[in-house]
């Protein structure tokens, strides 16, 4: 079978993408891009606010000596970056789809290897220049209006952060969009084949952003109980699904949604189970809507029963479905707290350093239930399928533990050094003074006593104990003494103060400028994760591309049953259990 | 046919949103008025050099962390923050905060200053301190990149 | 629309098997991880 459909399509996505490569270089797009890259364009404006005044001083200067206007050129900004990497990235596939795409136009194609792969590249560039769109487009659009309209007081939250608007979701309702409206085109239909195993080979590379140094730091007890949540979700996940007759699939991928939680969760297991795309796309959905009322339900709820703010941060963390929906909760419980988040952040960890035993769970169960009540060699068969690109991922993971990407403590790129700090990120004299107004405040009775009383009333708790007054101060102190943070409890220890009402906000702003000196990216990570991005994107795109309006009718109201019932069991029964058992220690 | 439709759509779309862009490009950064407002005075470098020597309050209009990172030397901290009024020449001041406690003083000579151009904290301290009786206002609209480029002391 | 029918891997995938697919998402992924490391 000859699989290449001569088309002139992937010459003319070819020419889109160079034609994007050229605007963005000659500039001419910078008014768009002014609105989508905001943030990048805030730093443009820095930049050339300071070029401007240096440039009129220097012409100033010179016209008063009578000399000739210096030469001067503007410092490239993040926005000058941001142009640049896109026009790369469109220069580079746009010069290659055109050659290609000239190629096949001439070609007179055979069958065999060359044309069956040959036929692959205009699918792929279909699904890219999407991915382009939605990348650059689309996702910064509803990030910036779900920002405005919050500014506008439309709504109190920001409905792009909290429905998860971004690329991700963007991409498989995009996707779904086109293959309901529109259909696949035959020159893109084989191409598209691929989305899942860009999709894998992103899962795989997931496993570089975590570490399990970094899970070491944040303590054994959660780690526990949040795995039992997390099994114990999917045992019922699957249990149900199978008294109500769904698909095996549909049931399994369920669970791992709705049990390990998150879209990449349920993605990375879906080639496990052989998830048909419209079951992944209930999934998803299931966990987005679910979680967007447990955000607003769990705070109201853990206010009238006055949860501390660990039990709190356990309790969201494990039964809200979503880490920005946790994030949202834990935040709007209590806007001052650490404590929240980093259970928050912790559970993220542990849910997936759960994923490759849940993955292979649900291999071997998926499998047993396929095969039917013939008797099967359960250690035969795993082997057999095991889903080999979760070795991948826990390689990679191992990998990233013991350090060869980024330093072995780091937490999706971010890792706290006190030794790395440059000389002109150390607190200057204005800064150290404001902090030394505040350490005599703070030490003299009245200011002590106040301090006693904020720590107890926000309940700062750090490993384990209760922060106290001397350990504050030492802190403070500490940082005057050395202009900078030497560990991560004292920063954390220093954050909590800075919130404190009435304290100094030059001093807080030198705490954050300590905070952010100690806090390196790792530009391995930071490569990883652009990466990672684009190959989900790419994957699931293609993935909303399977979802037909037919196959999801089909699919029933079923799953989205079972995720309610499990999913509010999983809410009361974290509940309870964390009201039982945690007391305010991690 | 069917995909000549789809692309036609898709060209549409992408001008659509071009044509959002451009028009939120129109204010994506708008700058502050190149006149002083009513009751103030515009004034540079040497101006504000010359009313520092006089004794004049040098006010840094920009958040307290900003202040704290590097200032002109001998400036008070007095943030024009939150800052939620729109960035124009007419704004409602009542959304904003401004704490005029720290300058007593309403005949001494003031200069309000913060990021040049495209700040607009400065701009609005000095309209709202006109408005509020302060006779000797001085607006620094080129601010602190002036001031480092012009390499004046700093702190 | 009608899934065309291919010859070679199913209607989701090229790959002839799901192992093939695996494999080649690992040495993808393993080619980017080290190249990316080499080159930050």
């Amino acid at each position: 079978m000859i699989y290449t459909v001569k088309s002139p399509a992937l010459l003319i996505i070819g020419i889109i993408m160079l034609v994007w490569g050229g605007l963005n270089k000659s500039g001419t797009v910078d008014g768009m891009q002014s609105y989508l890259q905001k943030s990048a364009y805030g730093d443009h404006m820095k930049v050339k606010e300071k070029f401007d005044a240096e440039s009129r001083v220097a012409i100033e200067m010179a016209t008063a000596e009578n000399k000739p206007a210096p030469e001067m050129k503007m410092p490239g900004s993040k926005f000058d970056h941001a142009k640049a990497d896109q026009a790369q990235l469109s220069n580079i596939f746009g010069a290659a789809f055109v050659l290609i795409g000239l190629f096949t136009m001439a070609w007179k194609p055979k069958q065999g290897n060359l044309d069956y792969f040959t036929s692959v590249v205009p699918g792929v560039a279909y699904i890219l220049l999407i991915a382009f769109i939605v990348r650059w487009g689309l996702d910064p659009i509803f990030a910036n209006w779900g920002k405005a309209v919050k500014e506008a007081g439309i709504l109190s939250w920001d409905f792009a952060k909290i429905l998860n608007l971004n690329y991700v979701v963007l991409g498989i309702v995009i996707g779904m969009l086109i293959v309901n409206v529109f259909k696949i085109p035959a020159w893109a239909a084989n191409g598209v084949r691929t989305a899942r195993f860009f999709l894998k080979s992103g899962v795989i590379l997931l496993g570089t952003l975590y570490s399990a140094a970094e899970l070491a730091q944040l303590g054994g007890l959660s780690v526990i109980l949040i795995g039992i949540f997390v099994l114990g979700s999917v045992g019922v996940v699957l249990f149900m699904g199978k008294r109500m007759k769904l698909p095996n699939s549909m049931t399994a991928v369920l669970s791992a949604g709705m049990g390990v939680c998150g879209v990449s969760a349920t993605v990375a297991a879906s080639p496990v189970v052989q998830a048909k795309a419209e079951e992944i796309a209930y999934t998803i959905g299931t966990i987005l809507i679910f979680g967007v009322g447990c955000m607003f339900l769990f705070p109201t709820v853990g206010h009238i029963l006055n949860m501390g703010p660990v039990q709190f941060g356990a309790w969201a963390g494990t039964g809200i479905l979503n880490s920005a929906q946790v994030a949202g909760a834990a935040l709007a419980f209590d806007p001052h707290g650490i404590e929240t988040l980093k259970v928050a952040e912790i559970f993220n960890i542990t849910r997936v350093l759960f994923l490759p035993i849940i993955v292979l769970w649900l291999a071997a169960w998926y499998v047993k239930h396929e095969e039917g009540a013939e008797k099967v060699n359960l250690a035969k068969v795993v082997v057999a399928k095991f889903p080999v690109f979760v070795l991948g991922f826990i390689a990679m993971f191992a990998l990233s533990s013991l350090g060869t990407f980024a330093p072995a403590g780091h937490y999706q790129g971010k890792y706290f050094s006190s030794s790395e700090i440059k000389e002109d990120k150390l607190l200057k004299g204005k800064e150290t003074r404001s902090l030394e107004g505040e350490l005599t405040r703070l030490s003299a009775a009245e200011g002590t006593q106040a301090l006693s009383k904020y720590l107890v009333d926000k309940t700062v708790v750090l490993e384990g104990h209760k922060v106290t007054s001397n350990e504050t101060l030492k802190a403070l102190s500490d940082l005057i003494a050395n202009k900078k943070l030497s560990t991560r409890q004292q920063g954390n220890i220093l954050k909590s103060l800075g919130k404190m009402e009435g304290f100094d906000a030059v001093a807080k702003g030198s705490i954050d400028k300590a905070e952010k000196a100690a806090t390196h990216d790792s530009k391995t990570i930071k490569a990883y994760r652009n990466w990672i991005a684009w190959l989900f994107a790419f994957g699931l795109i293609g993935l909303g591309m399977q979802i037909t309006g037919k196959a999801l009718k089909q699919a029933g109201g079923a799953p989205l049953i079972i995720g309610s019932v499990v999913g509010t069991a999983k809410a009361v029964g974290s509940l309870i259990v964390v009201l039982m058992f945690v007391k305010e220690f991690v | 046919m069917k995909s000549t439709k789809q692309f036609l759509i898709a060209i549409f779309t992408l001008g659509f949103m071009a044509a959002t862009g451009v028009s939120h490009a129109a204010d994506a950064a708008p700058e502050t008025p190149t006149t002083a407002p009513a009751g103030v005075k515009l004034v540079g470098a040497k101006e504000v050099q010359d009313l520092q020597a006089k004794g004049a309050h040098i006010v840094d209009t920009r958040k307290a962390s900003e202040f704290g990172e590097g200032s002109i030397k001998g400036a008070i901290s007095v943030p024009y923050d939150p800052e939620k009024s729109a960035k124009a020449a007419t704004f409602d001041e009542k959304m904003d905060k401004f704490d005029m406690s720290k300058l007593a003083d309403k005949n001494a000579a003031i200069v309000v200053f913060c990021n040049s151009g495209t700040c607009f904290k400065s701009y609005k301290a000095a309209v709202v301190l006109g408005k509020n009786g302060y006779k000797n206002v001085n607006w620094y609209r080129d601010g602190v990149p002036d001031w480092k480029a012009r390499k004046l002391p700093m702190e | 629309m009608s899934a065309p029918k291919f010859e070679r891997g199913t209607s989701l995938s090229i790959f002839v098997s799901d192992r093939r697919e695996d494999f080649t998402a690992l040495i993808f992924a393993f080619i980017i991880a080290f190249g990316v490391m080499l080159t930050t």
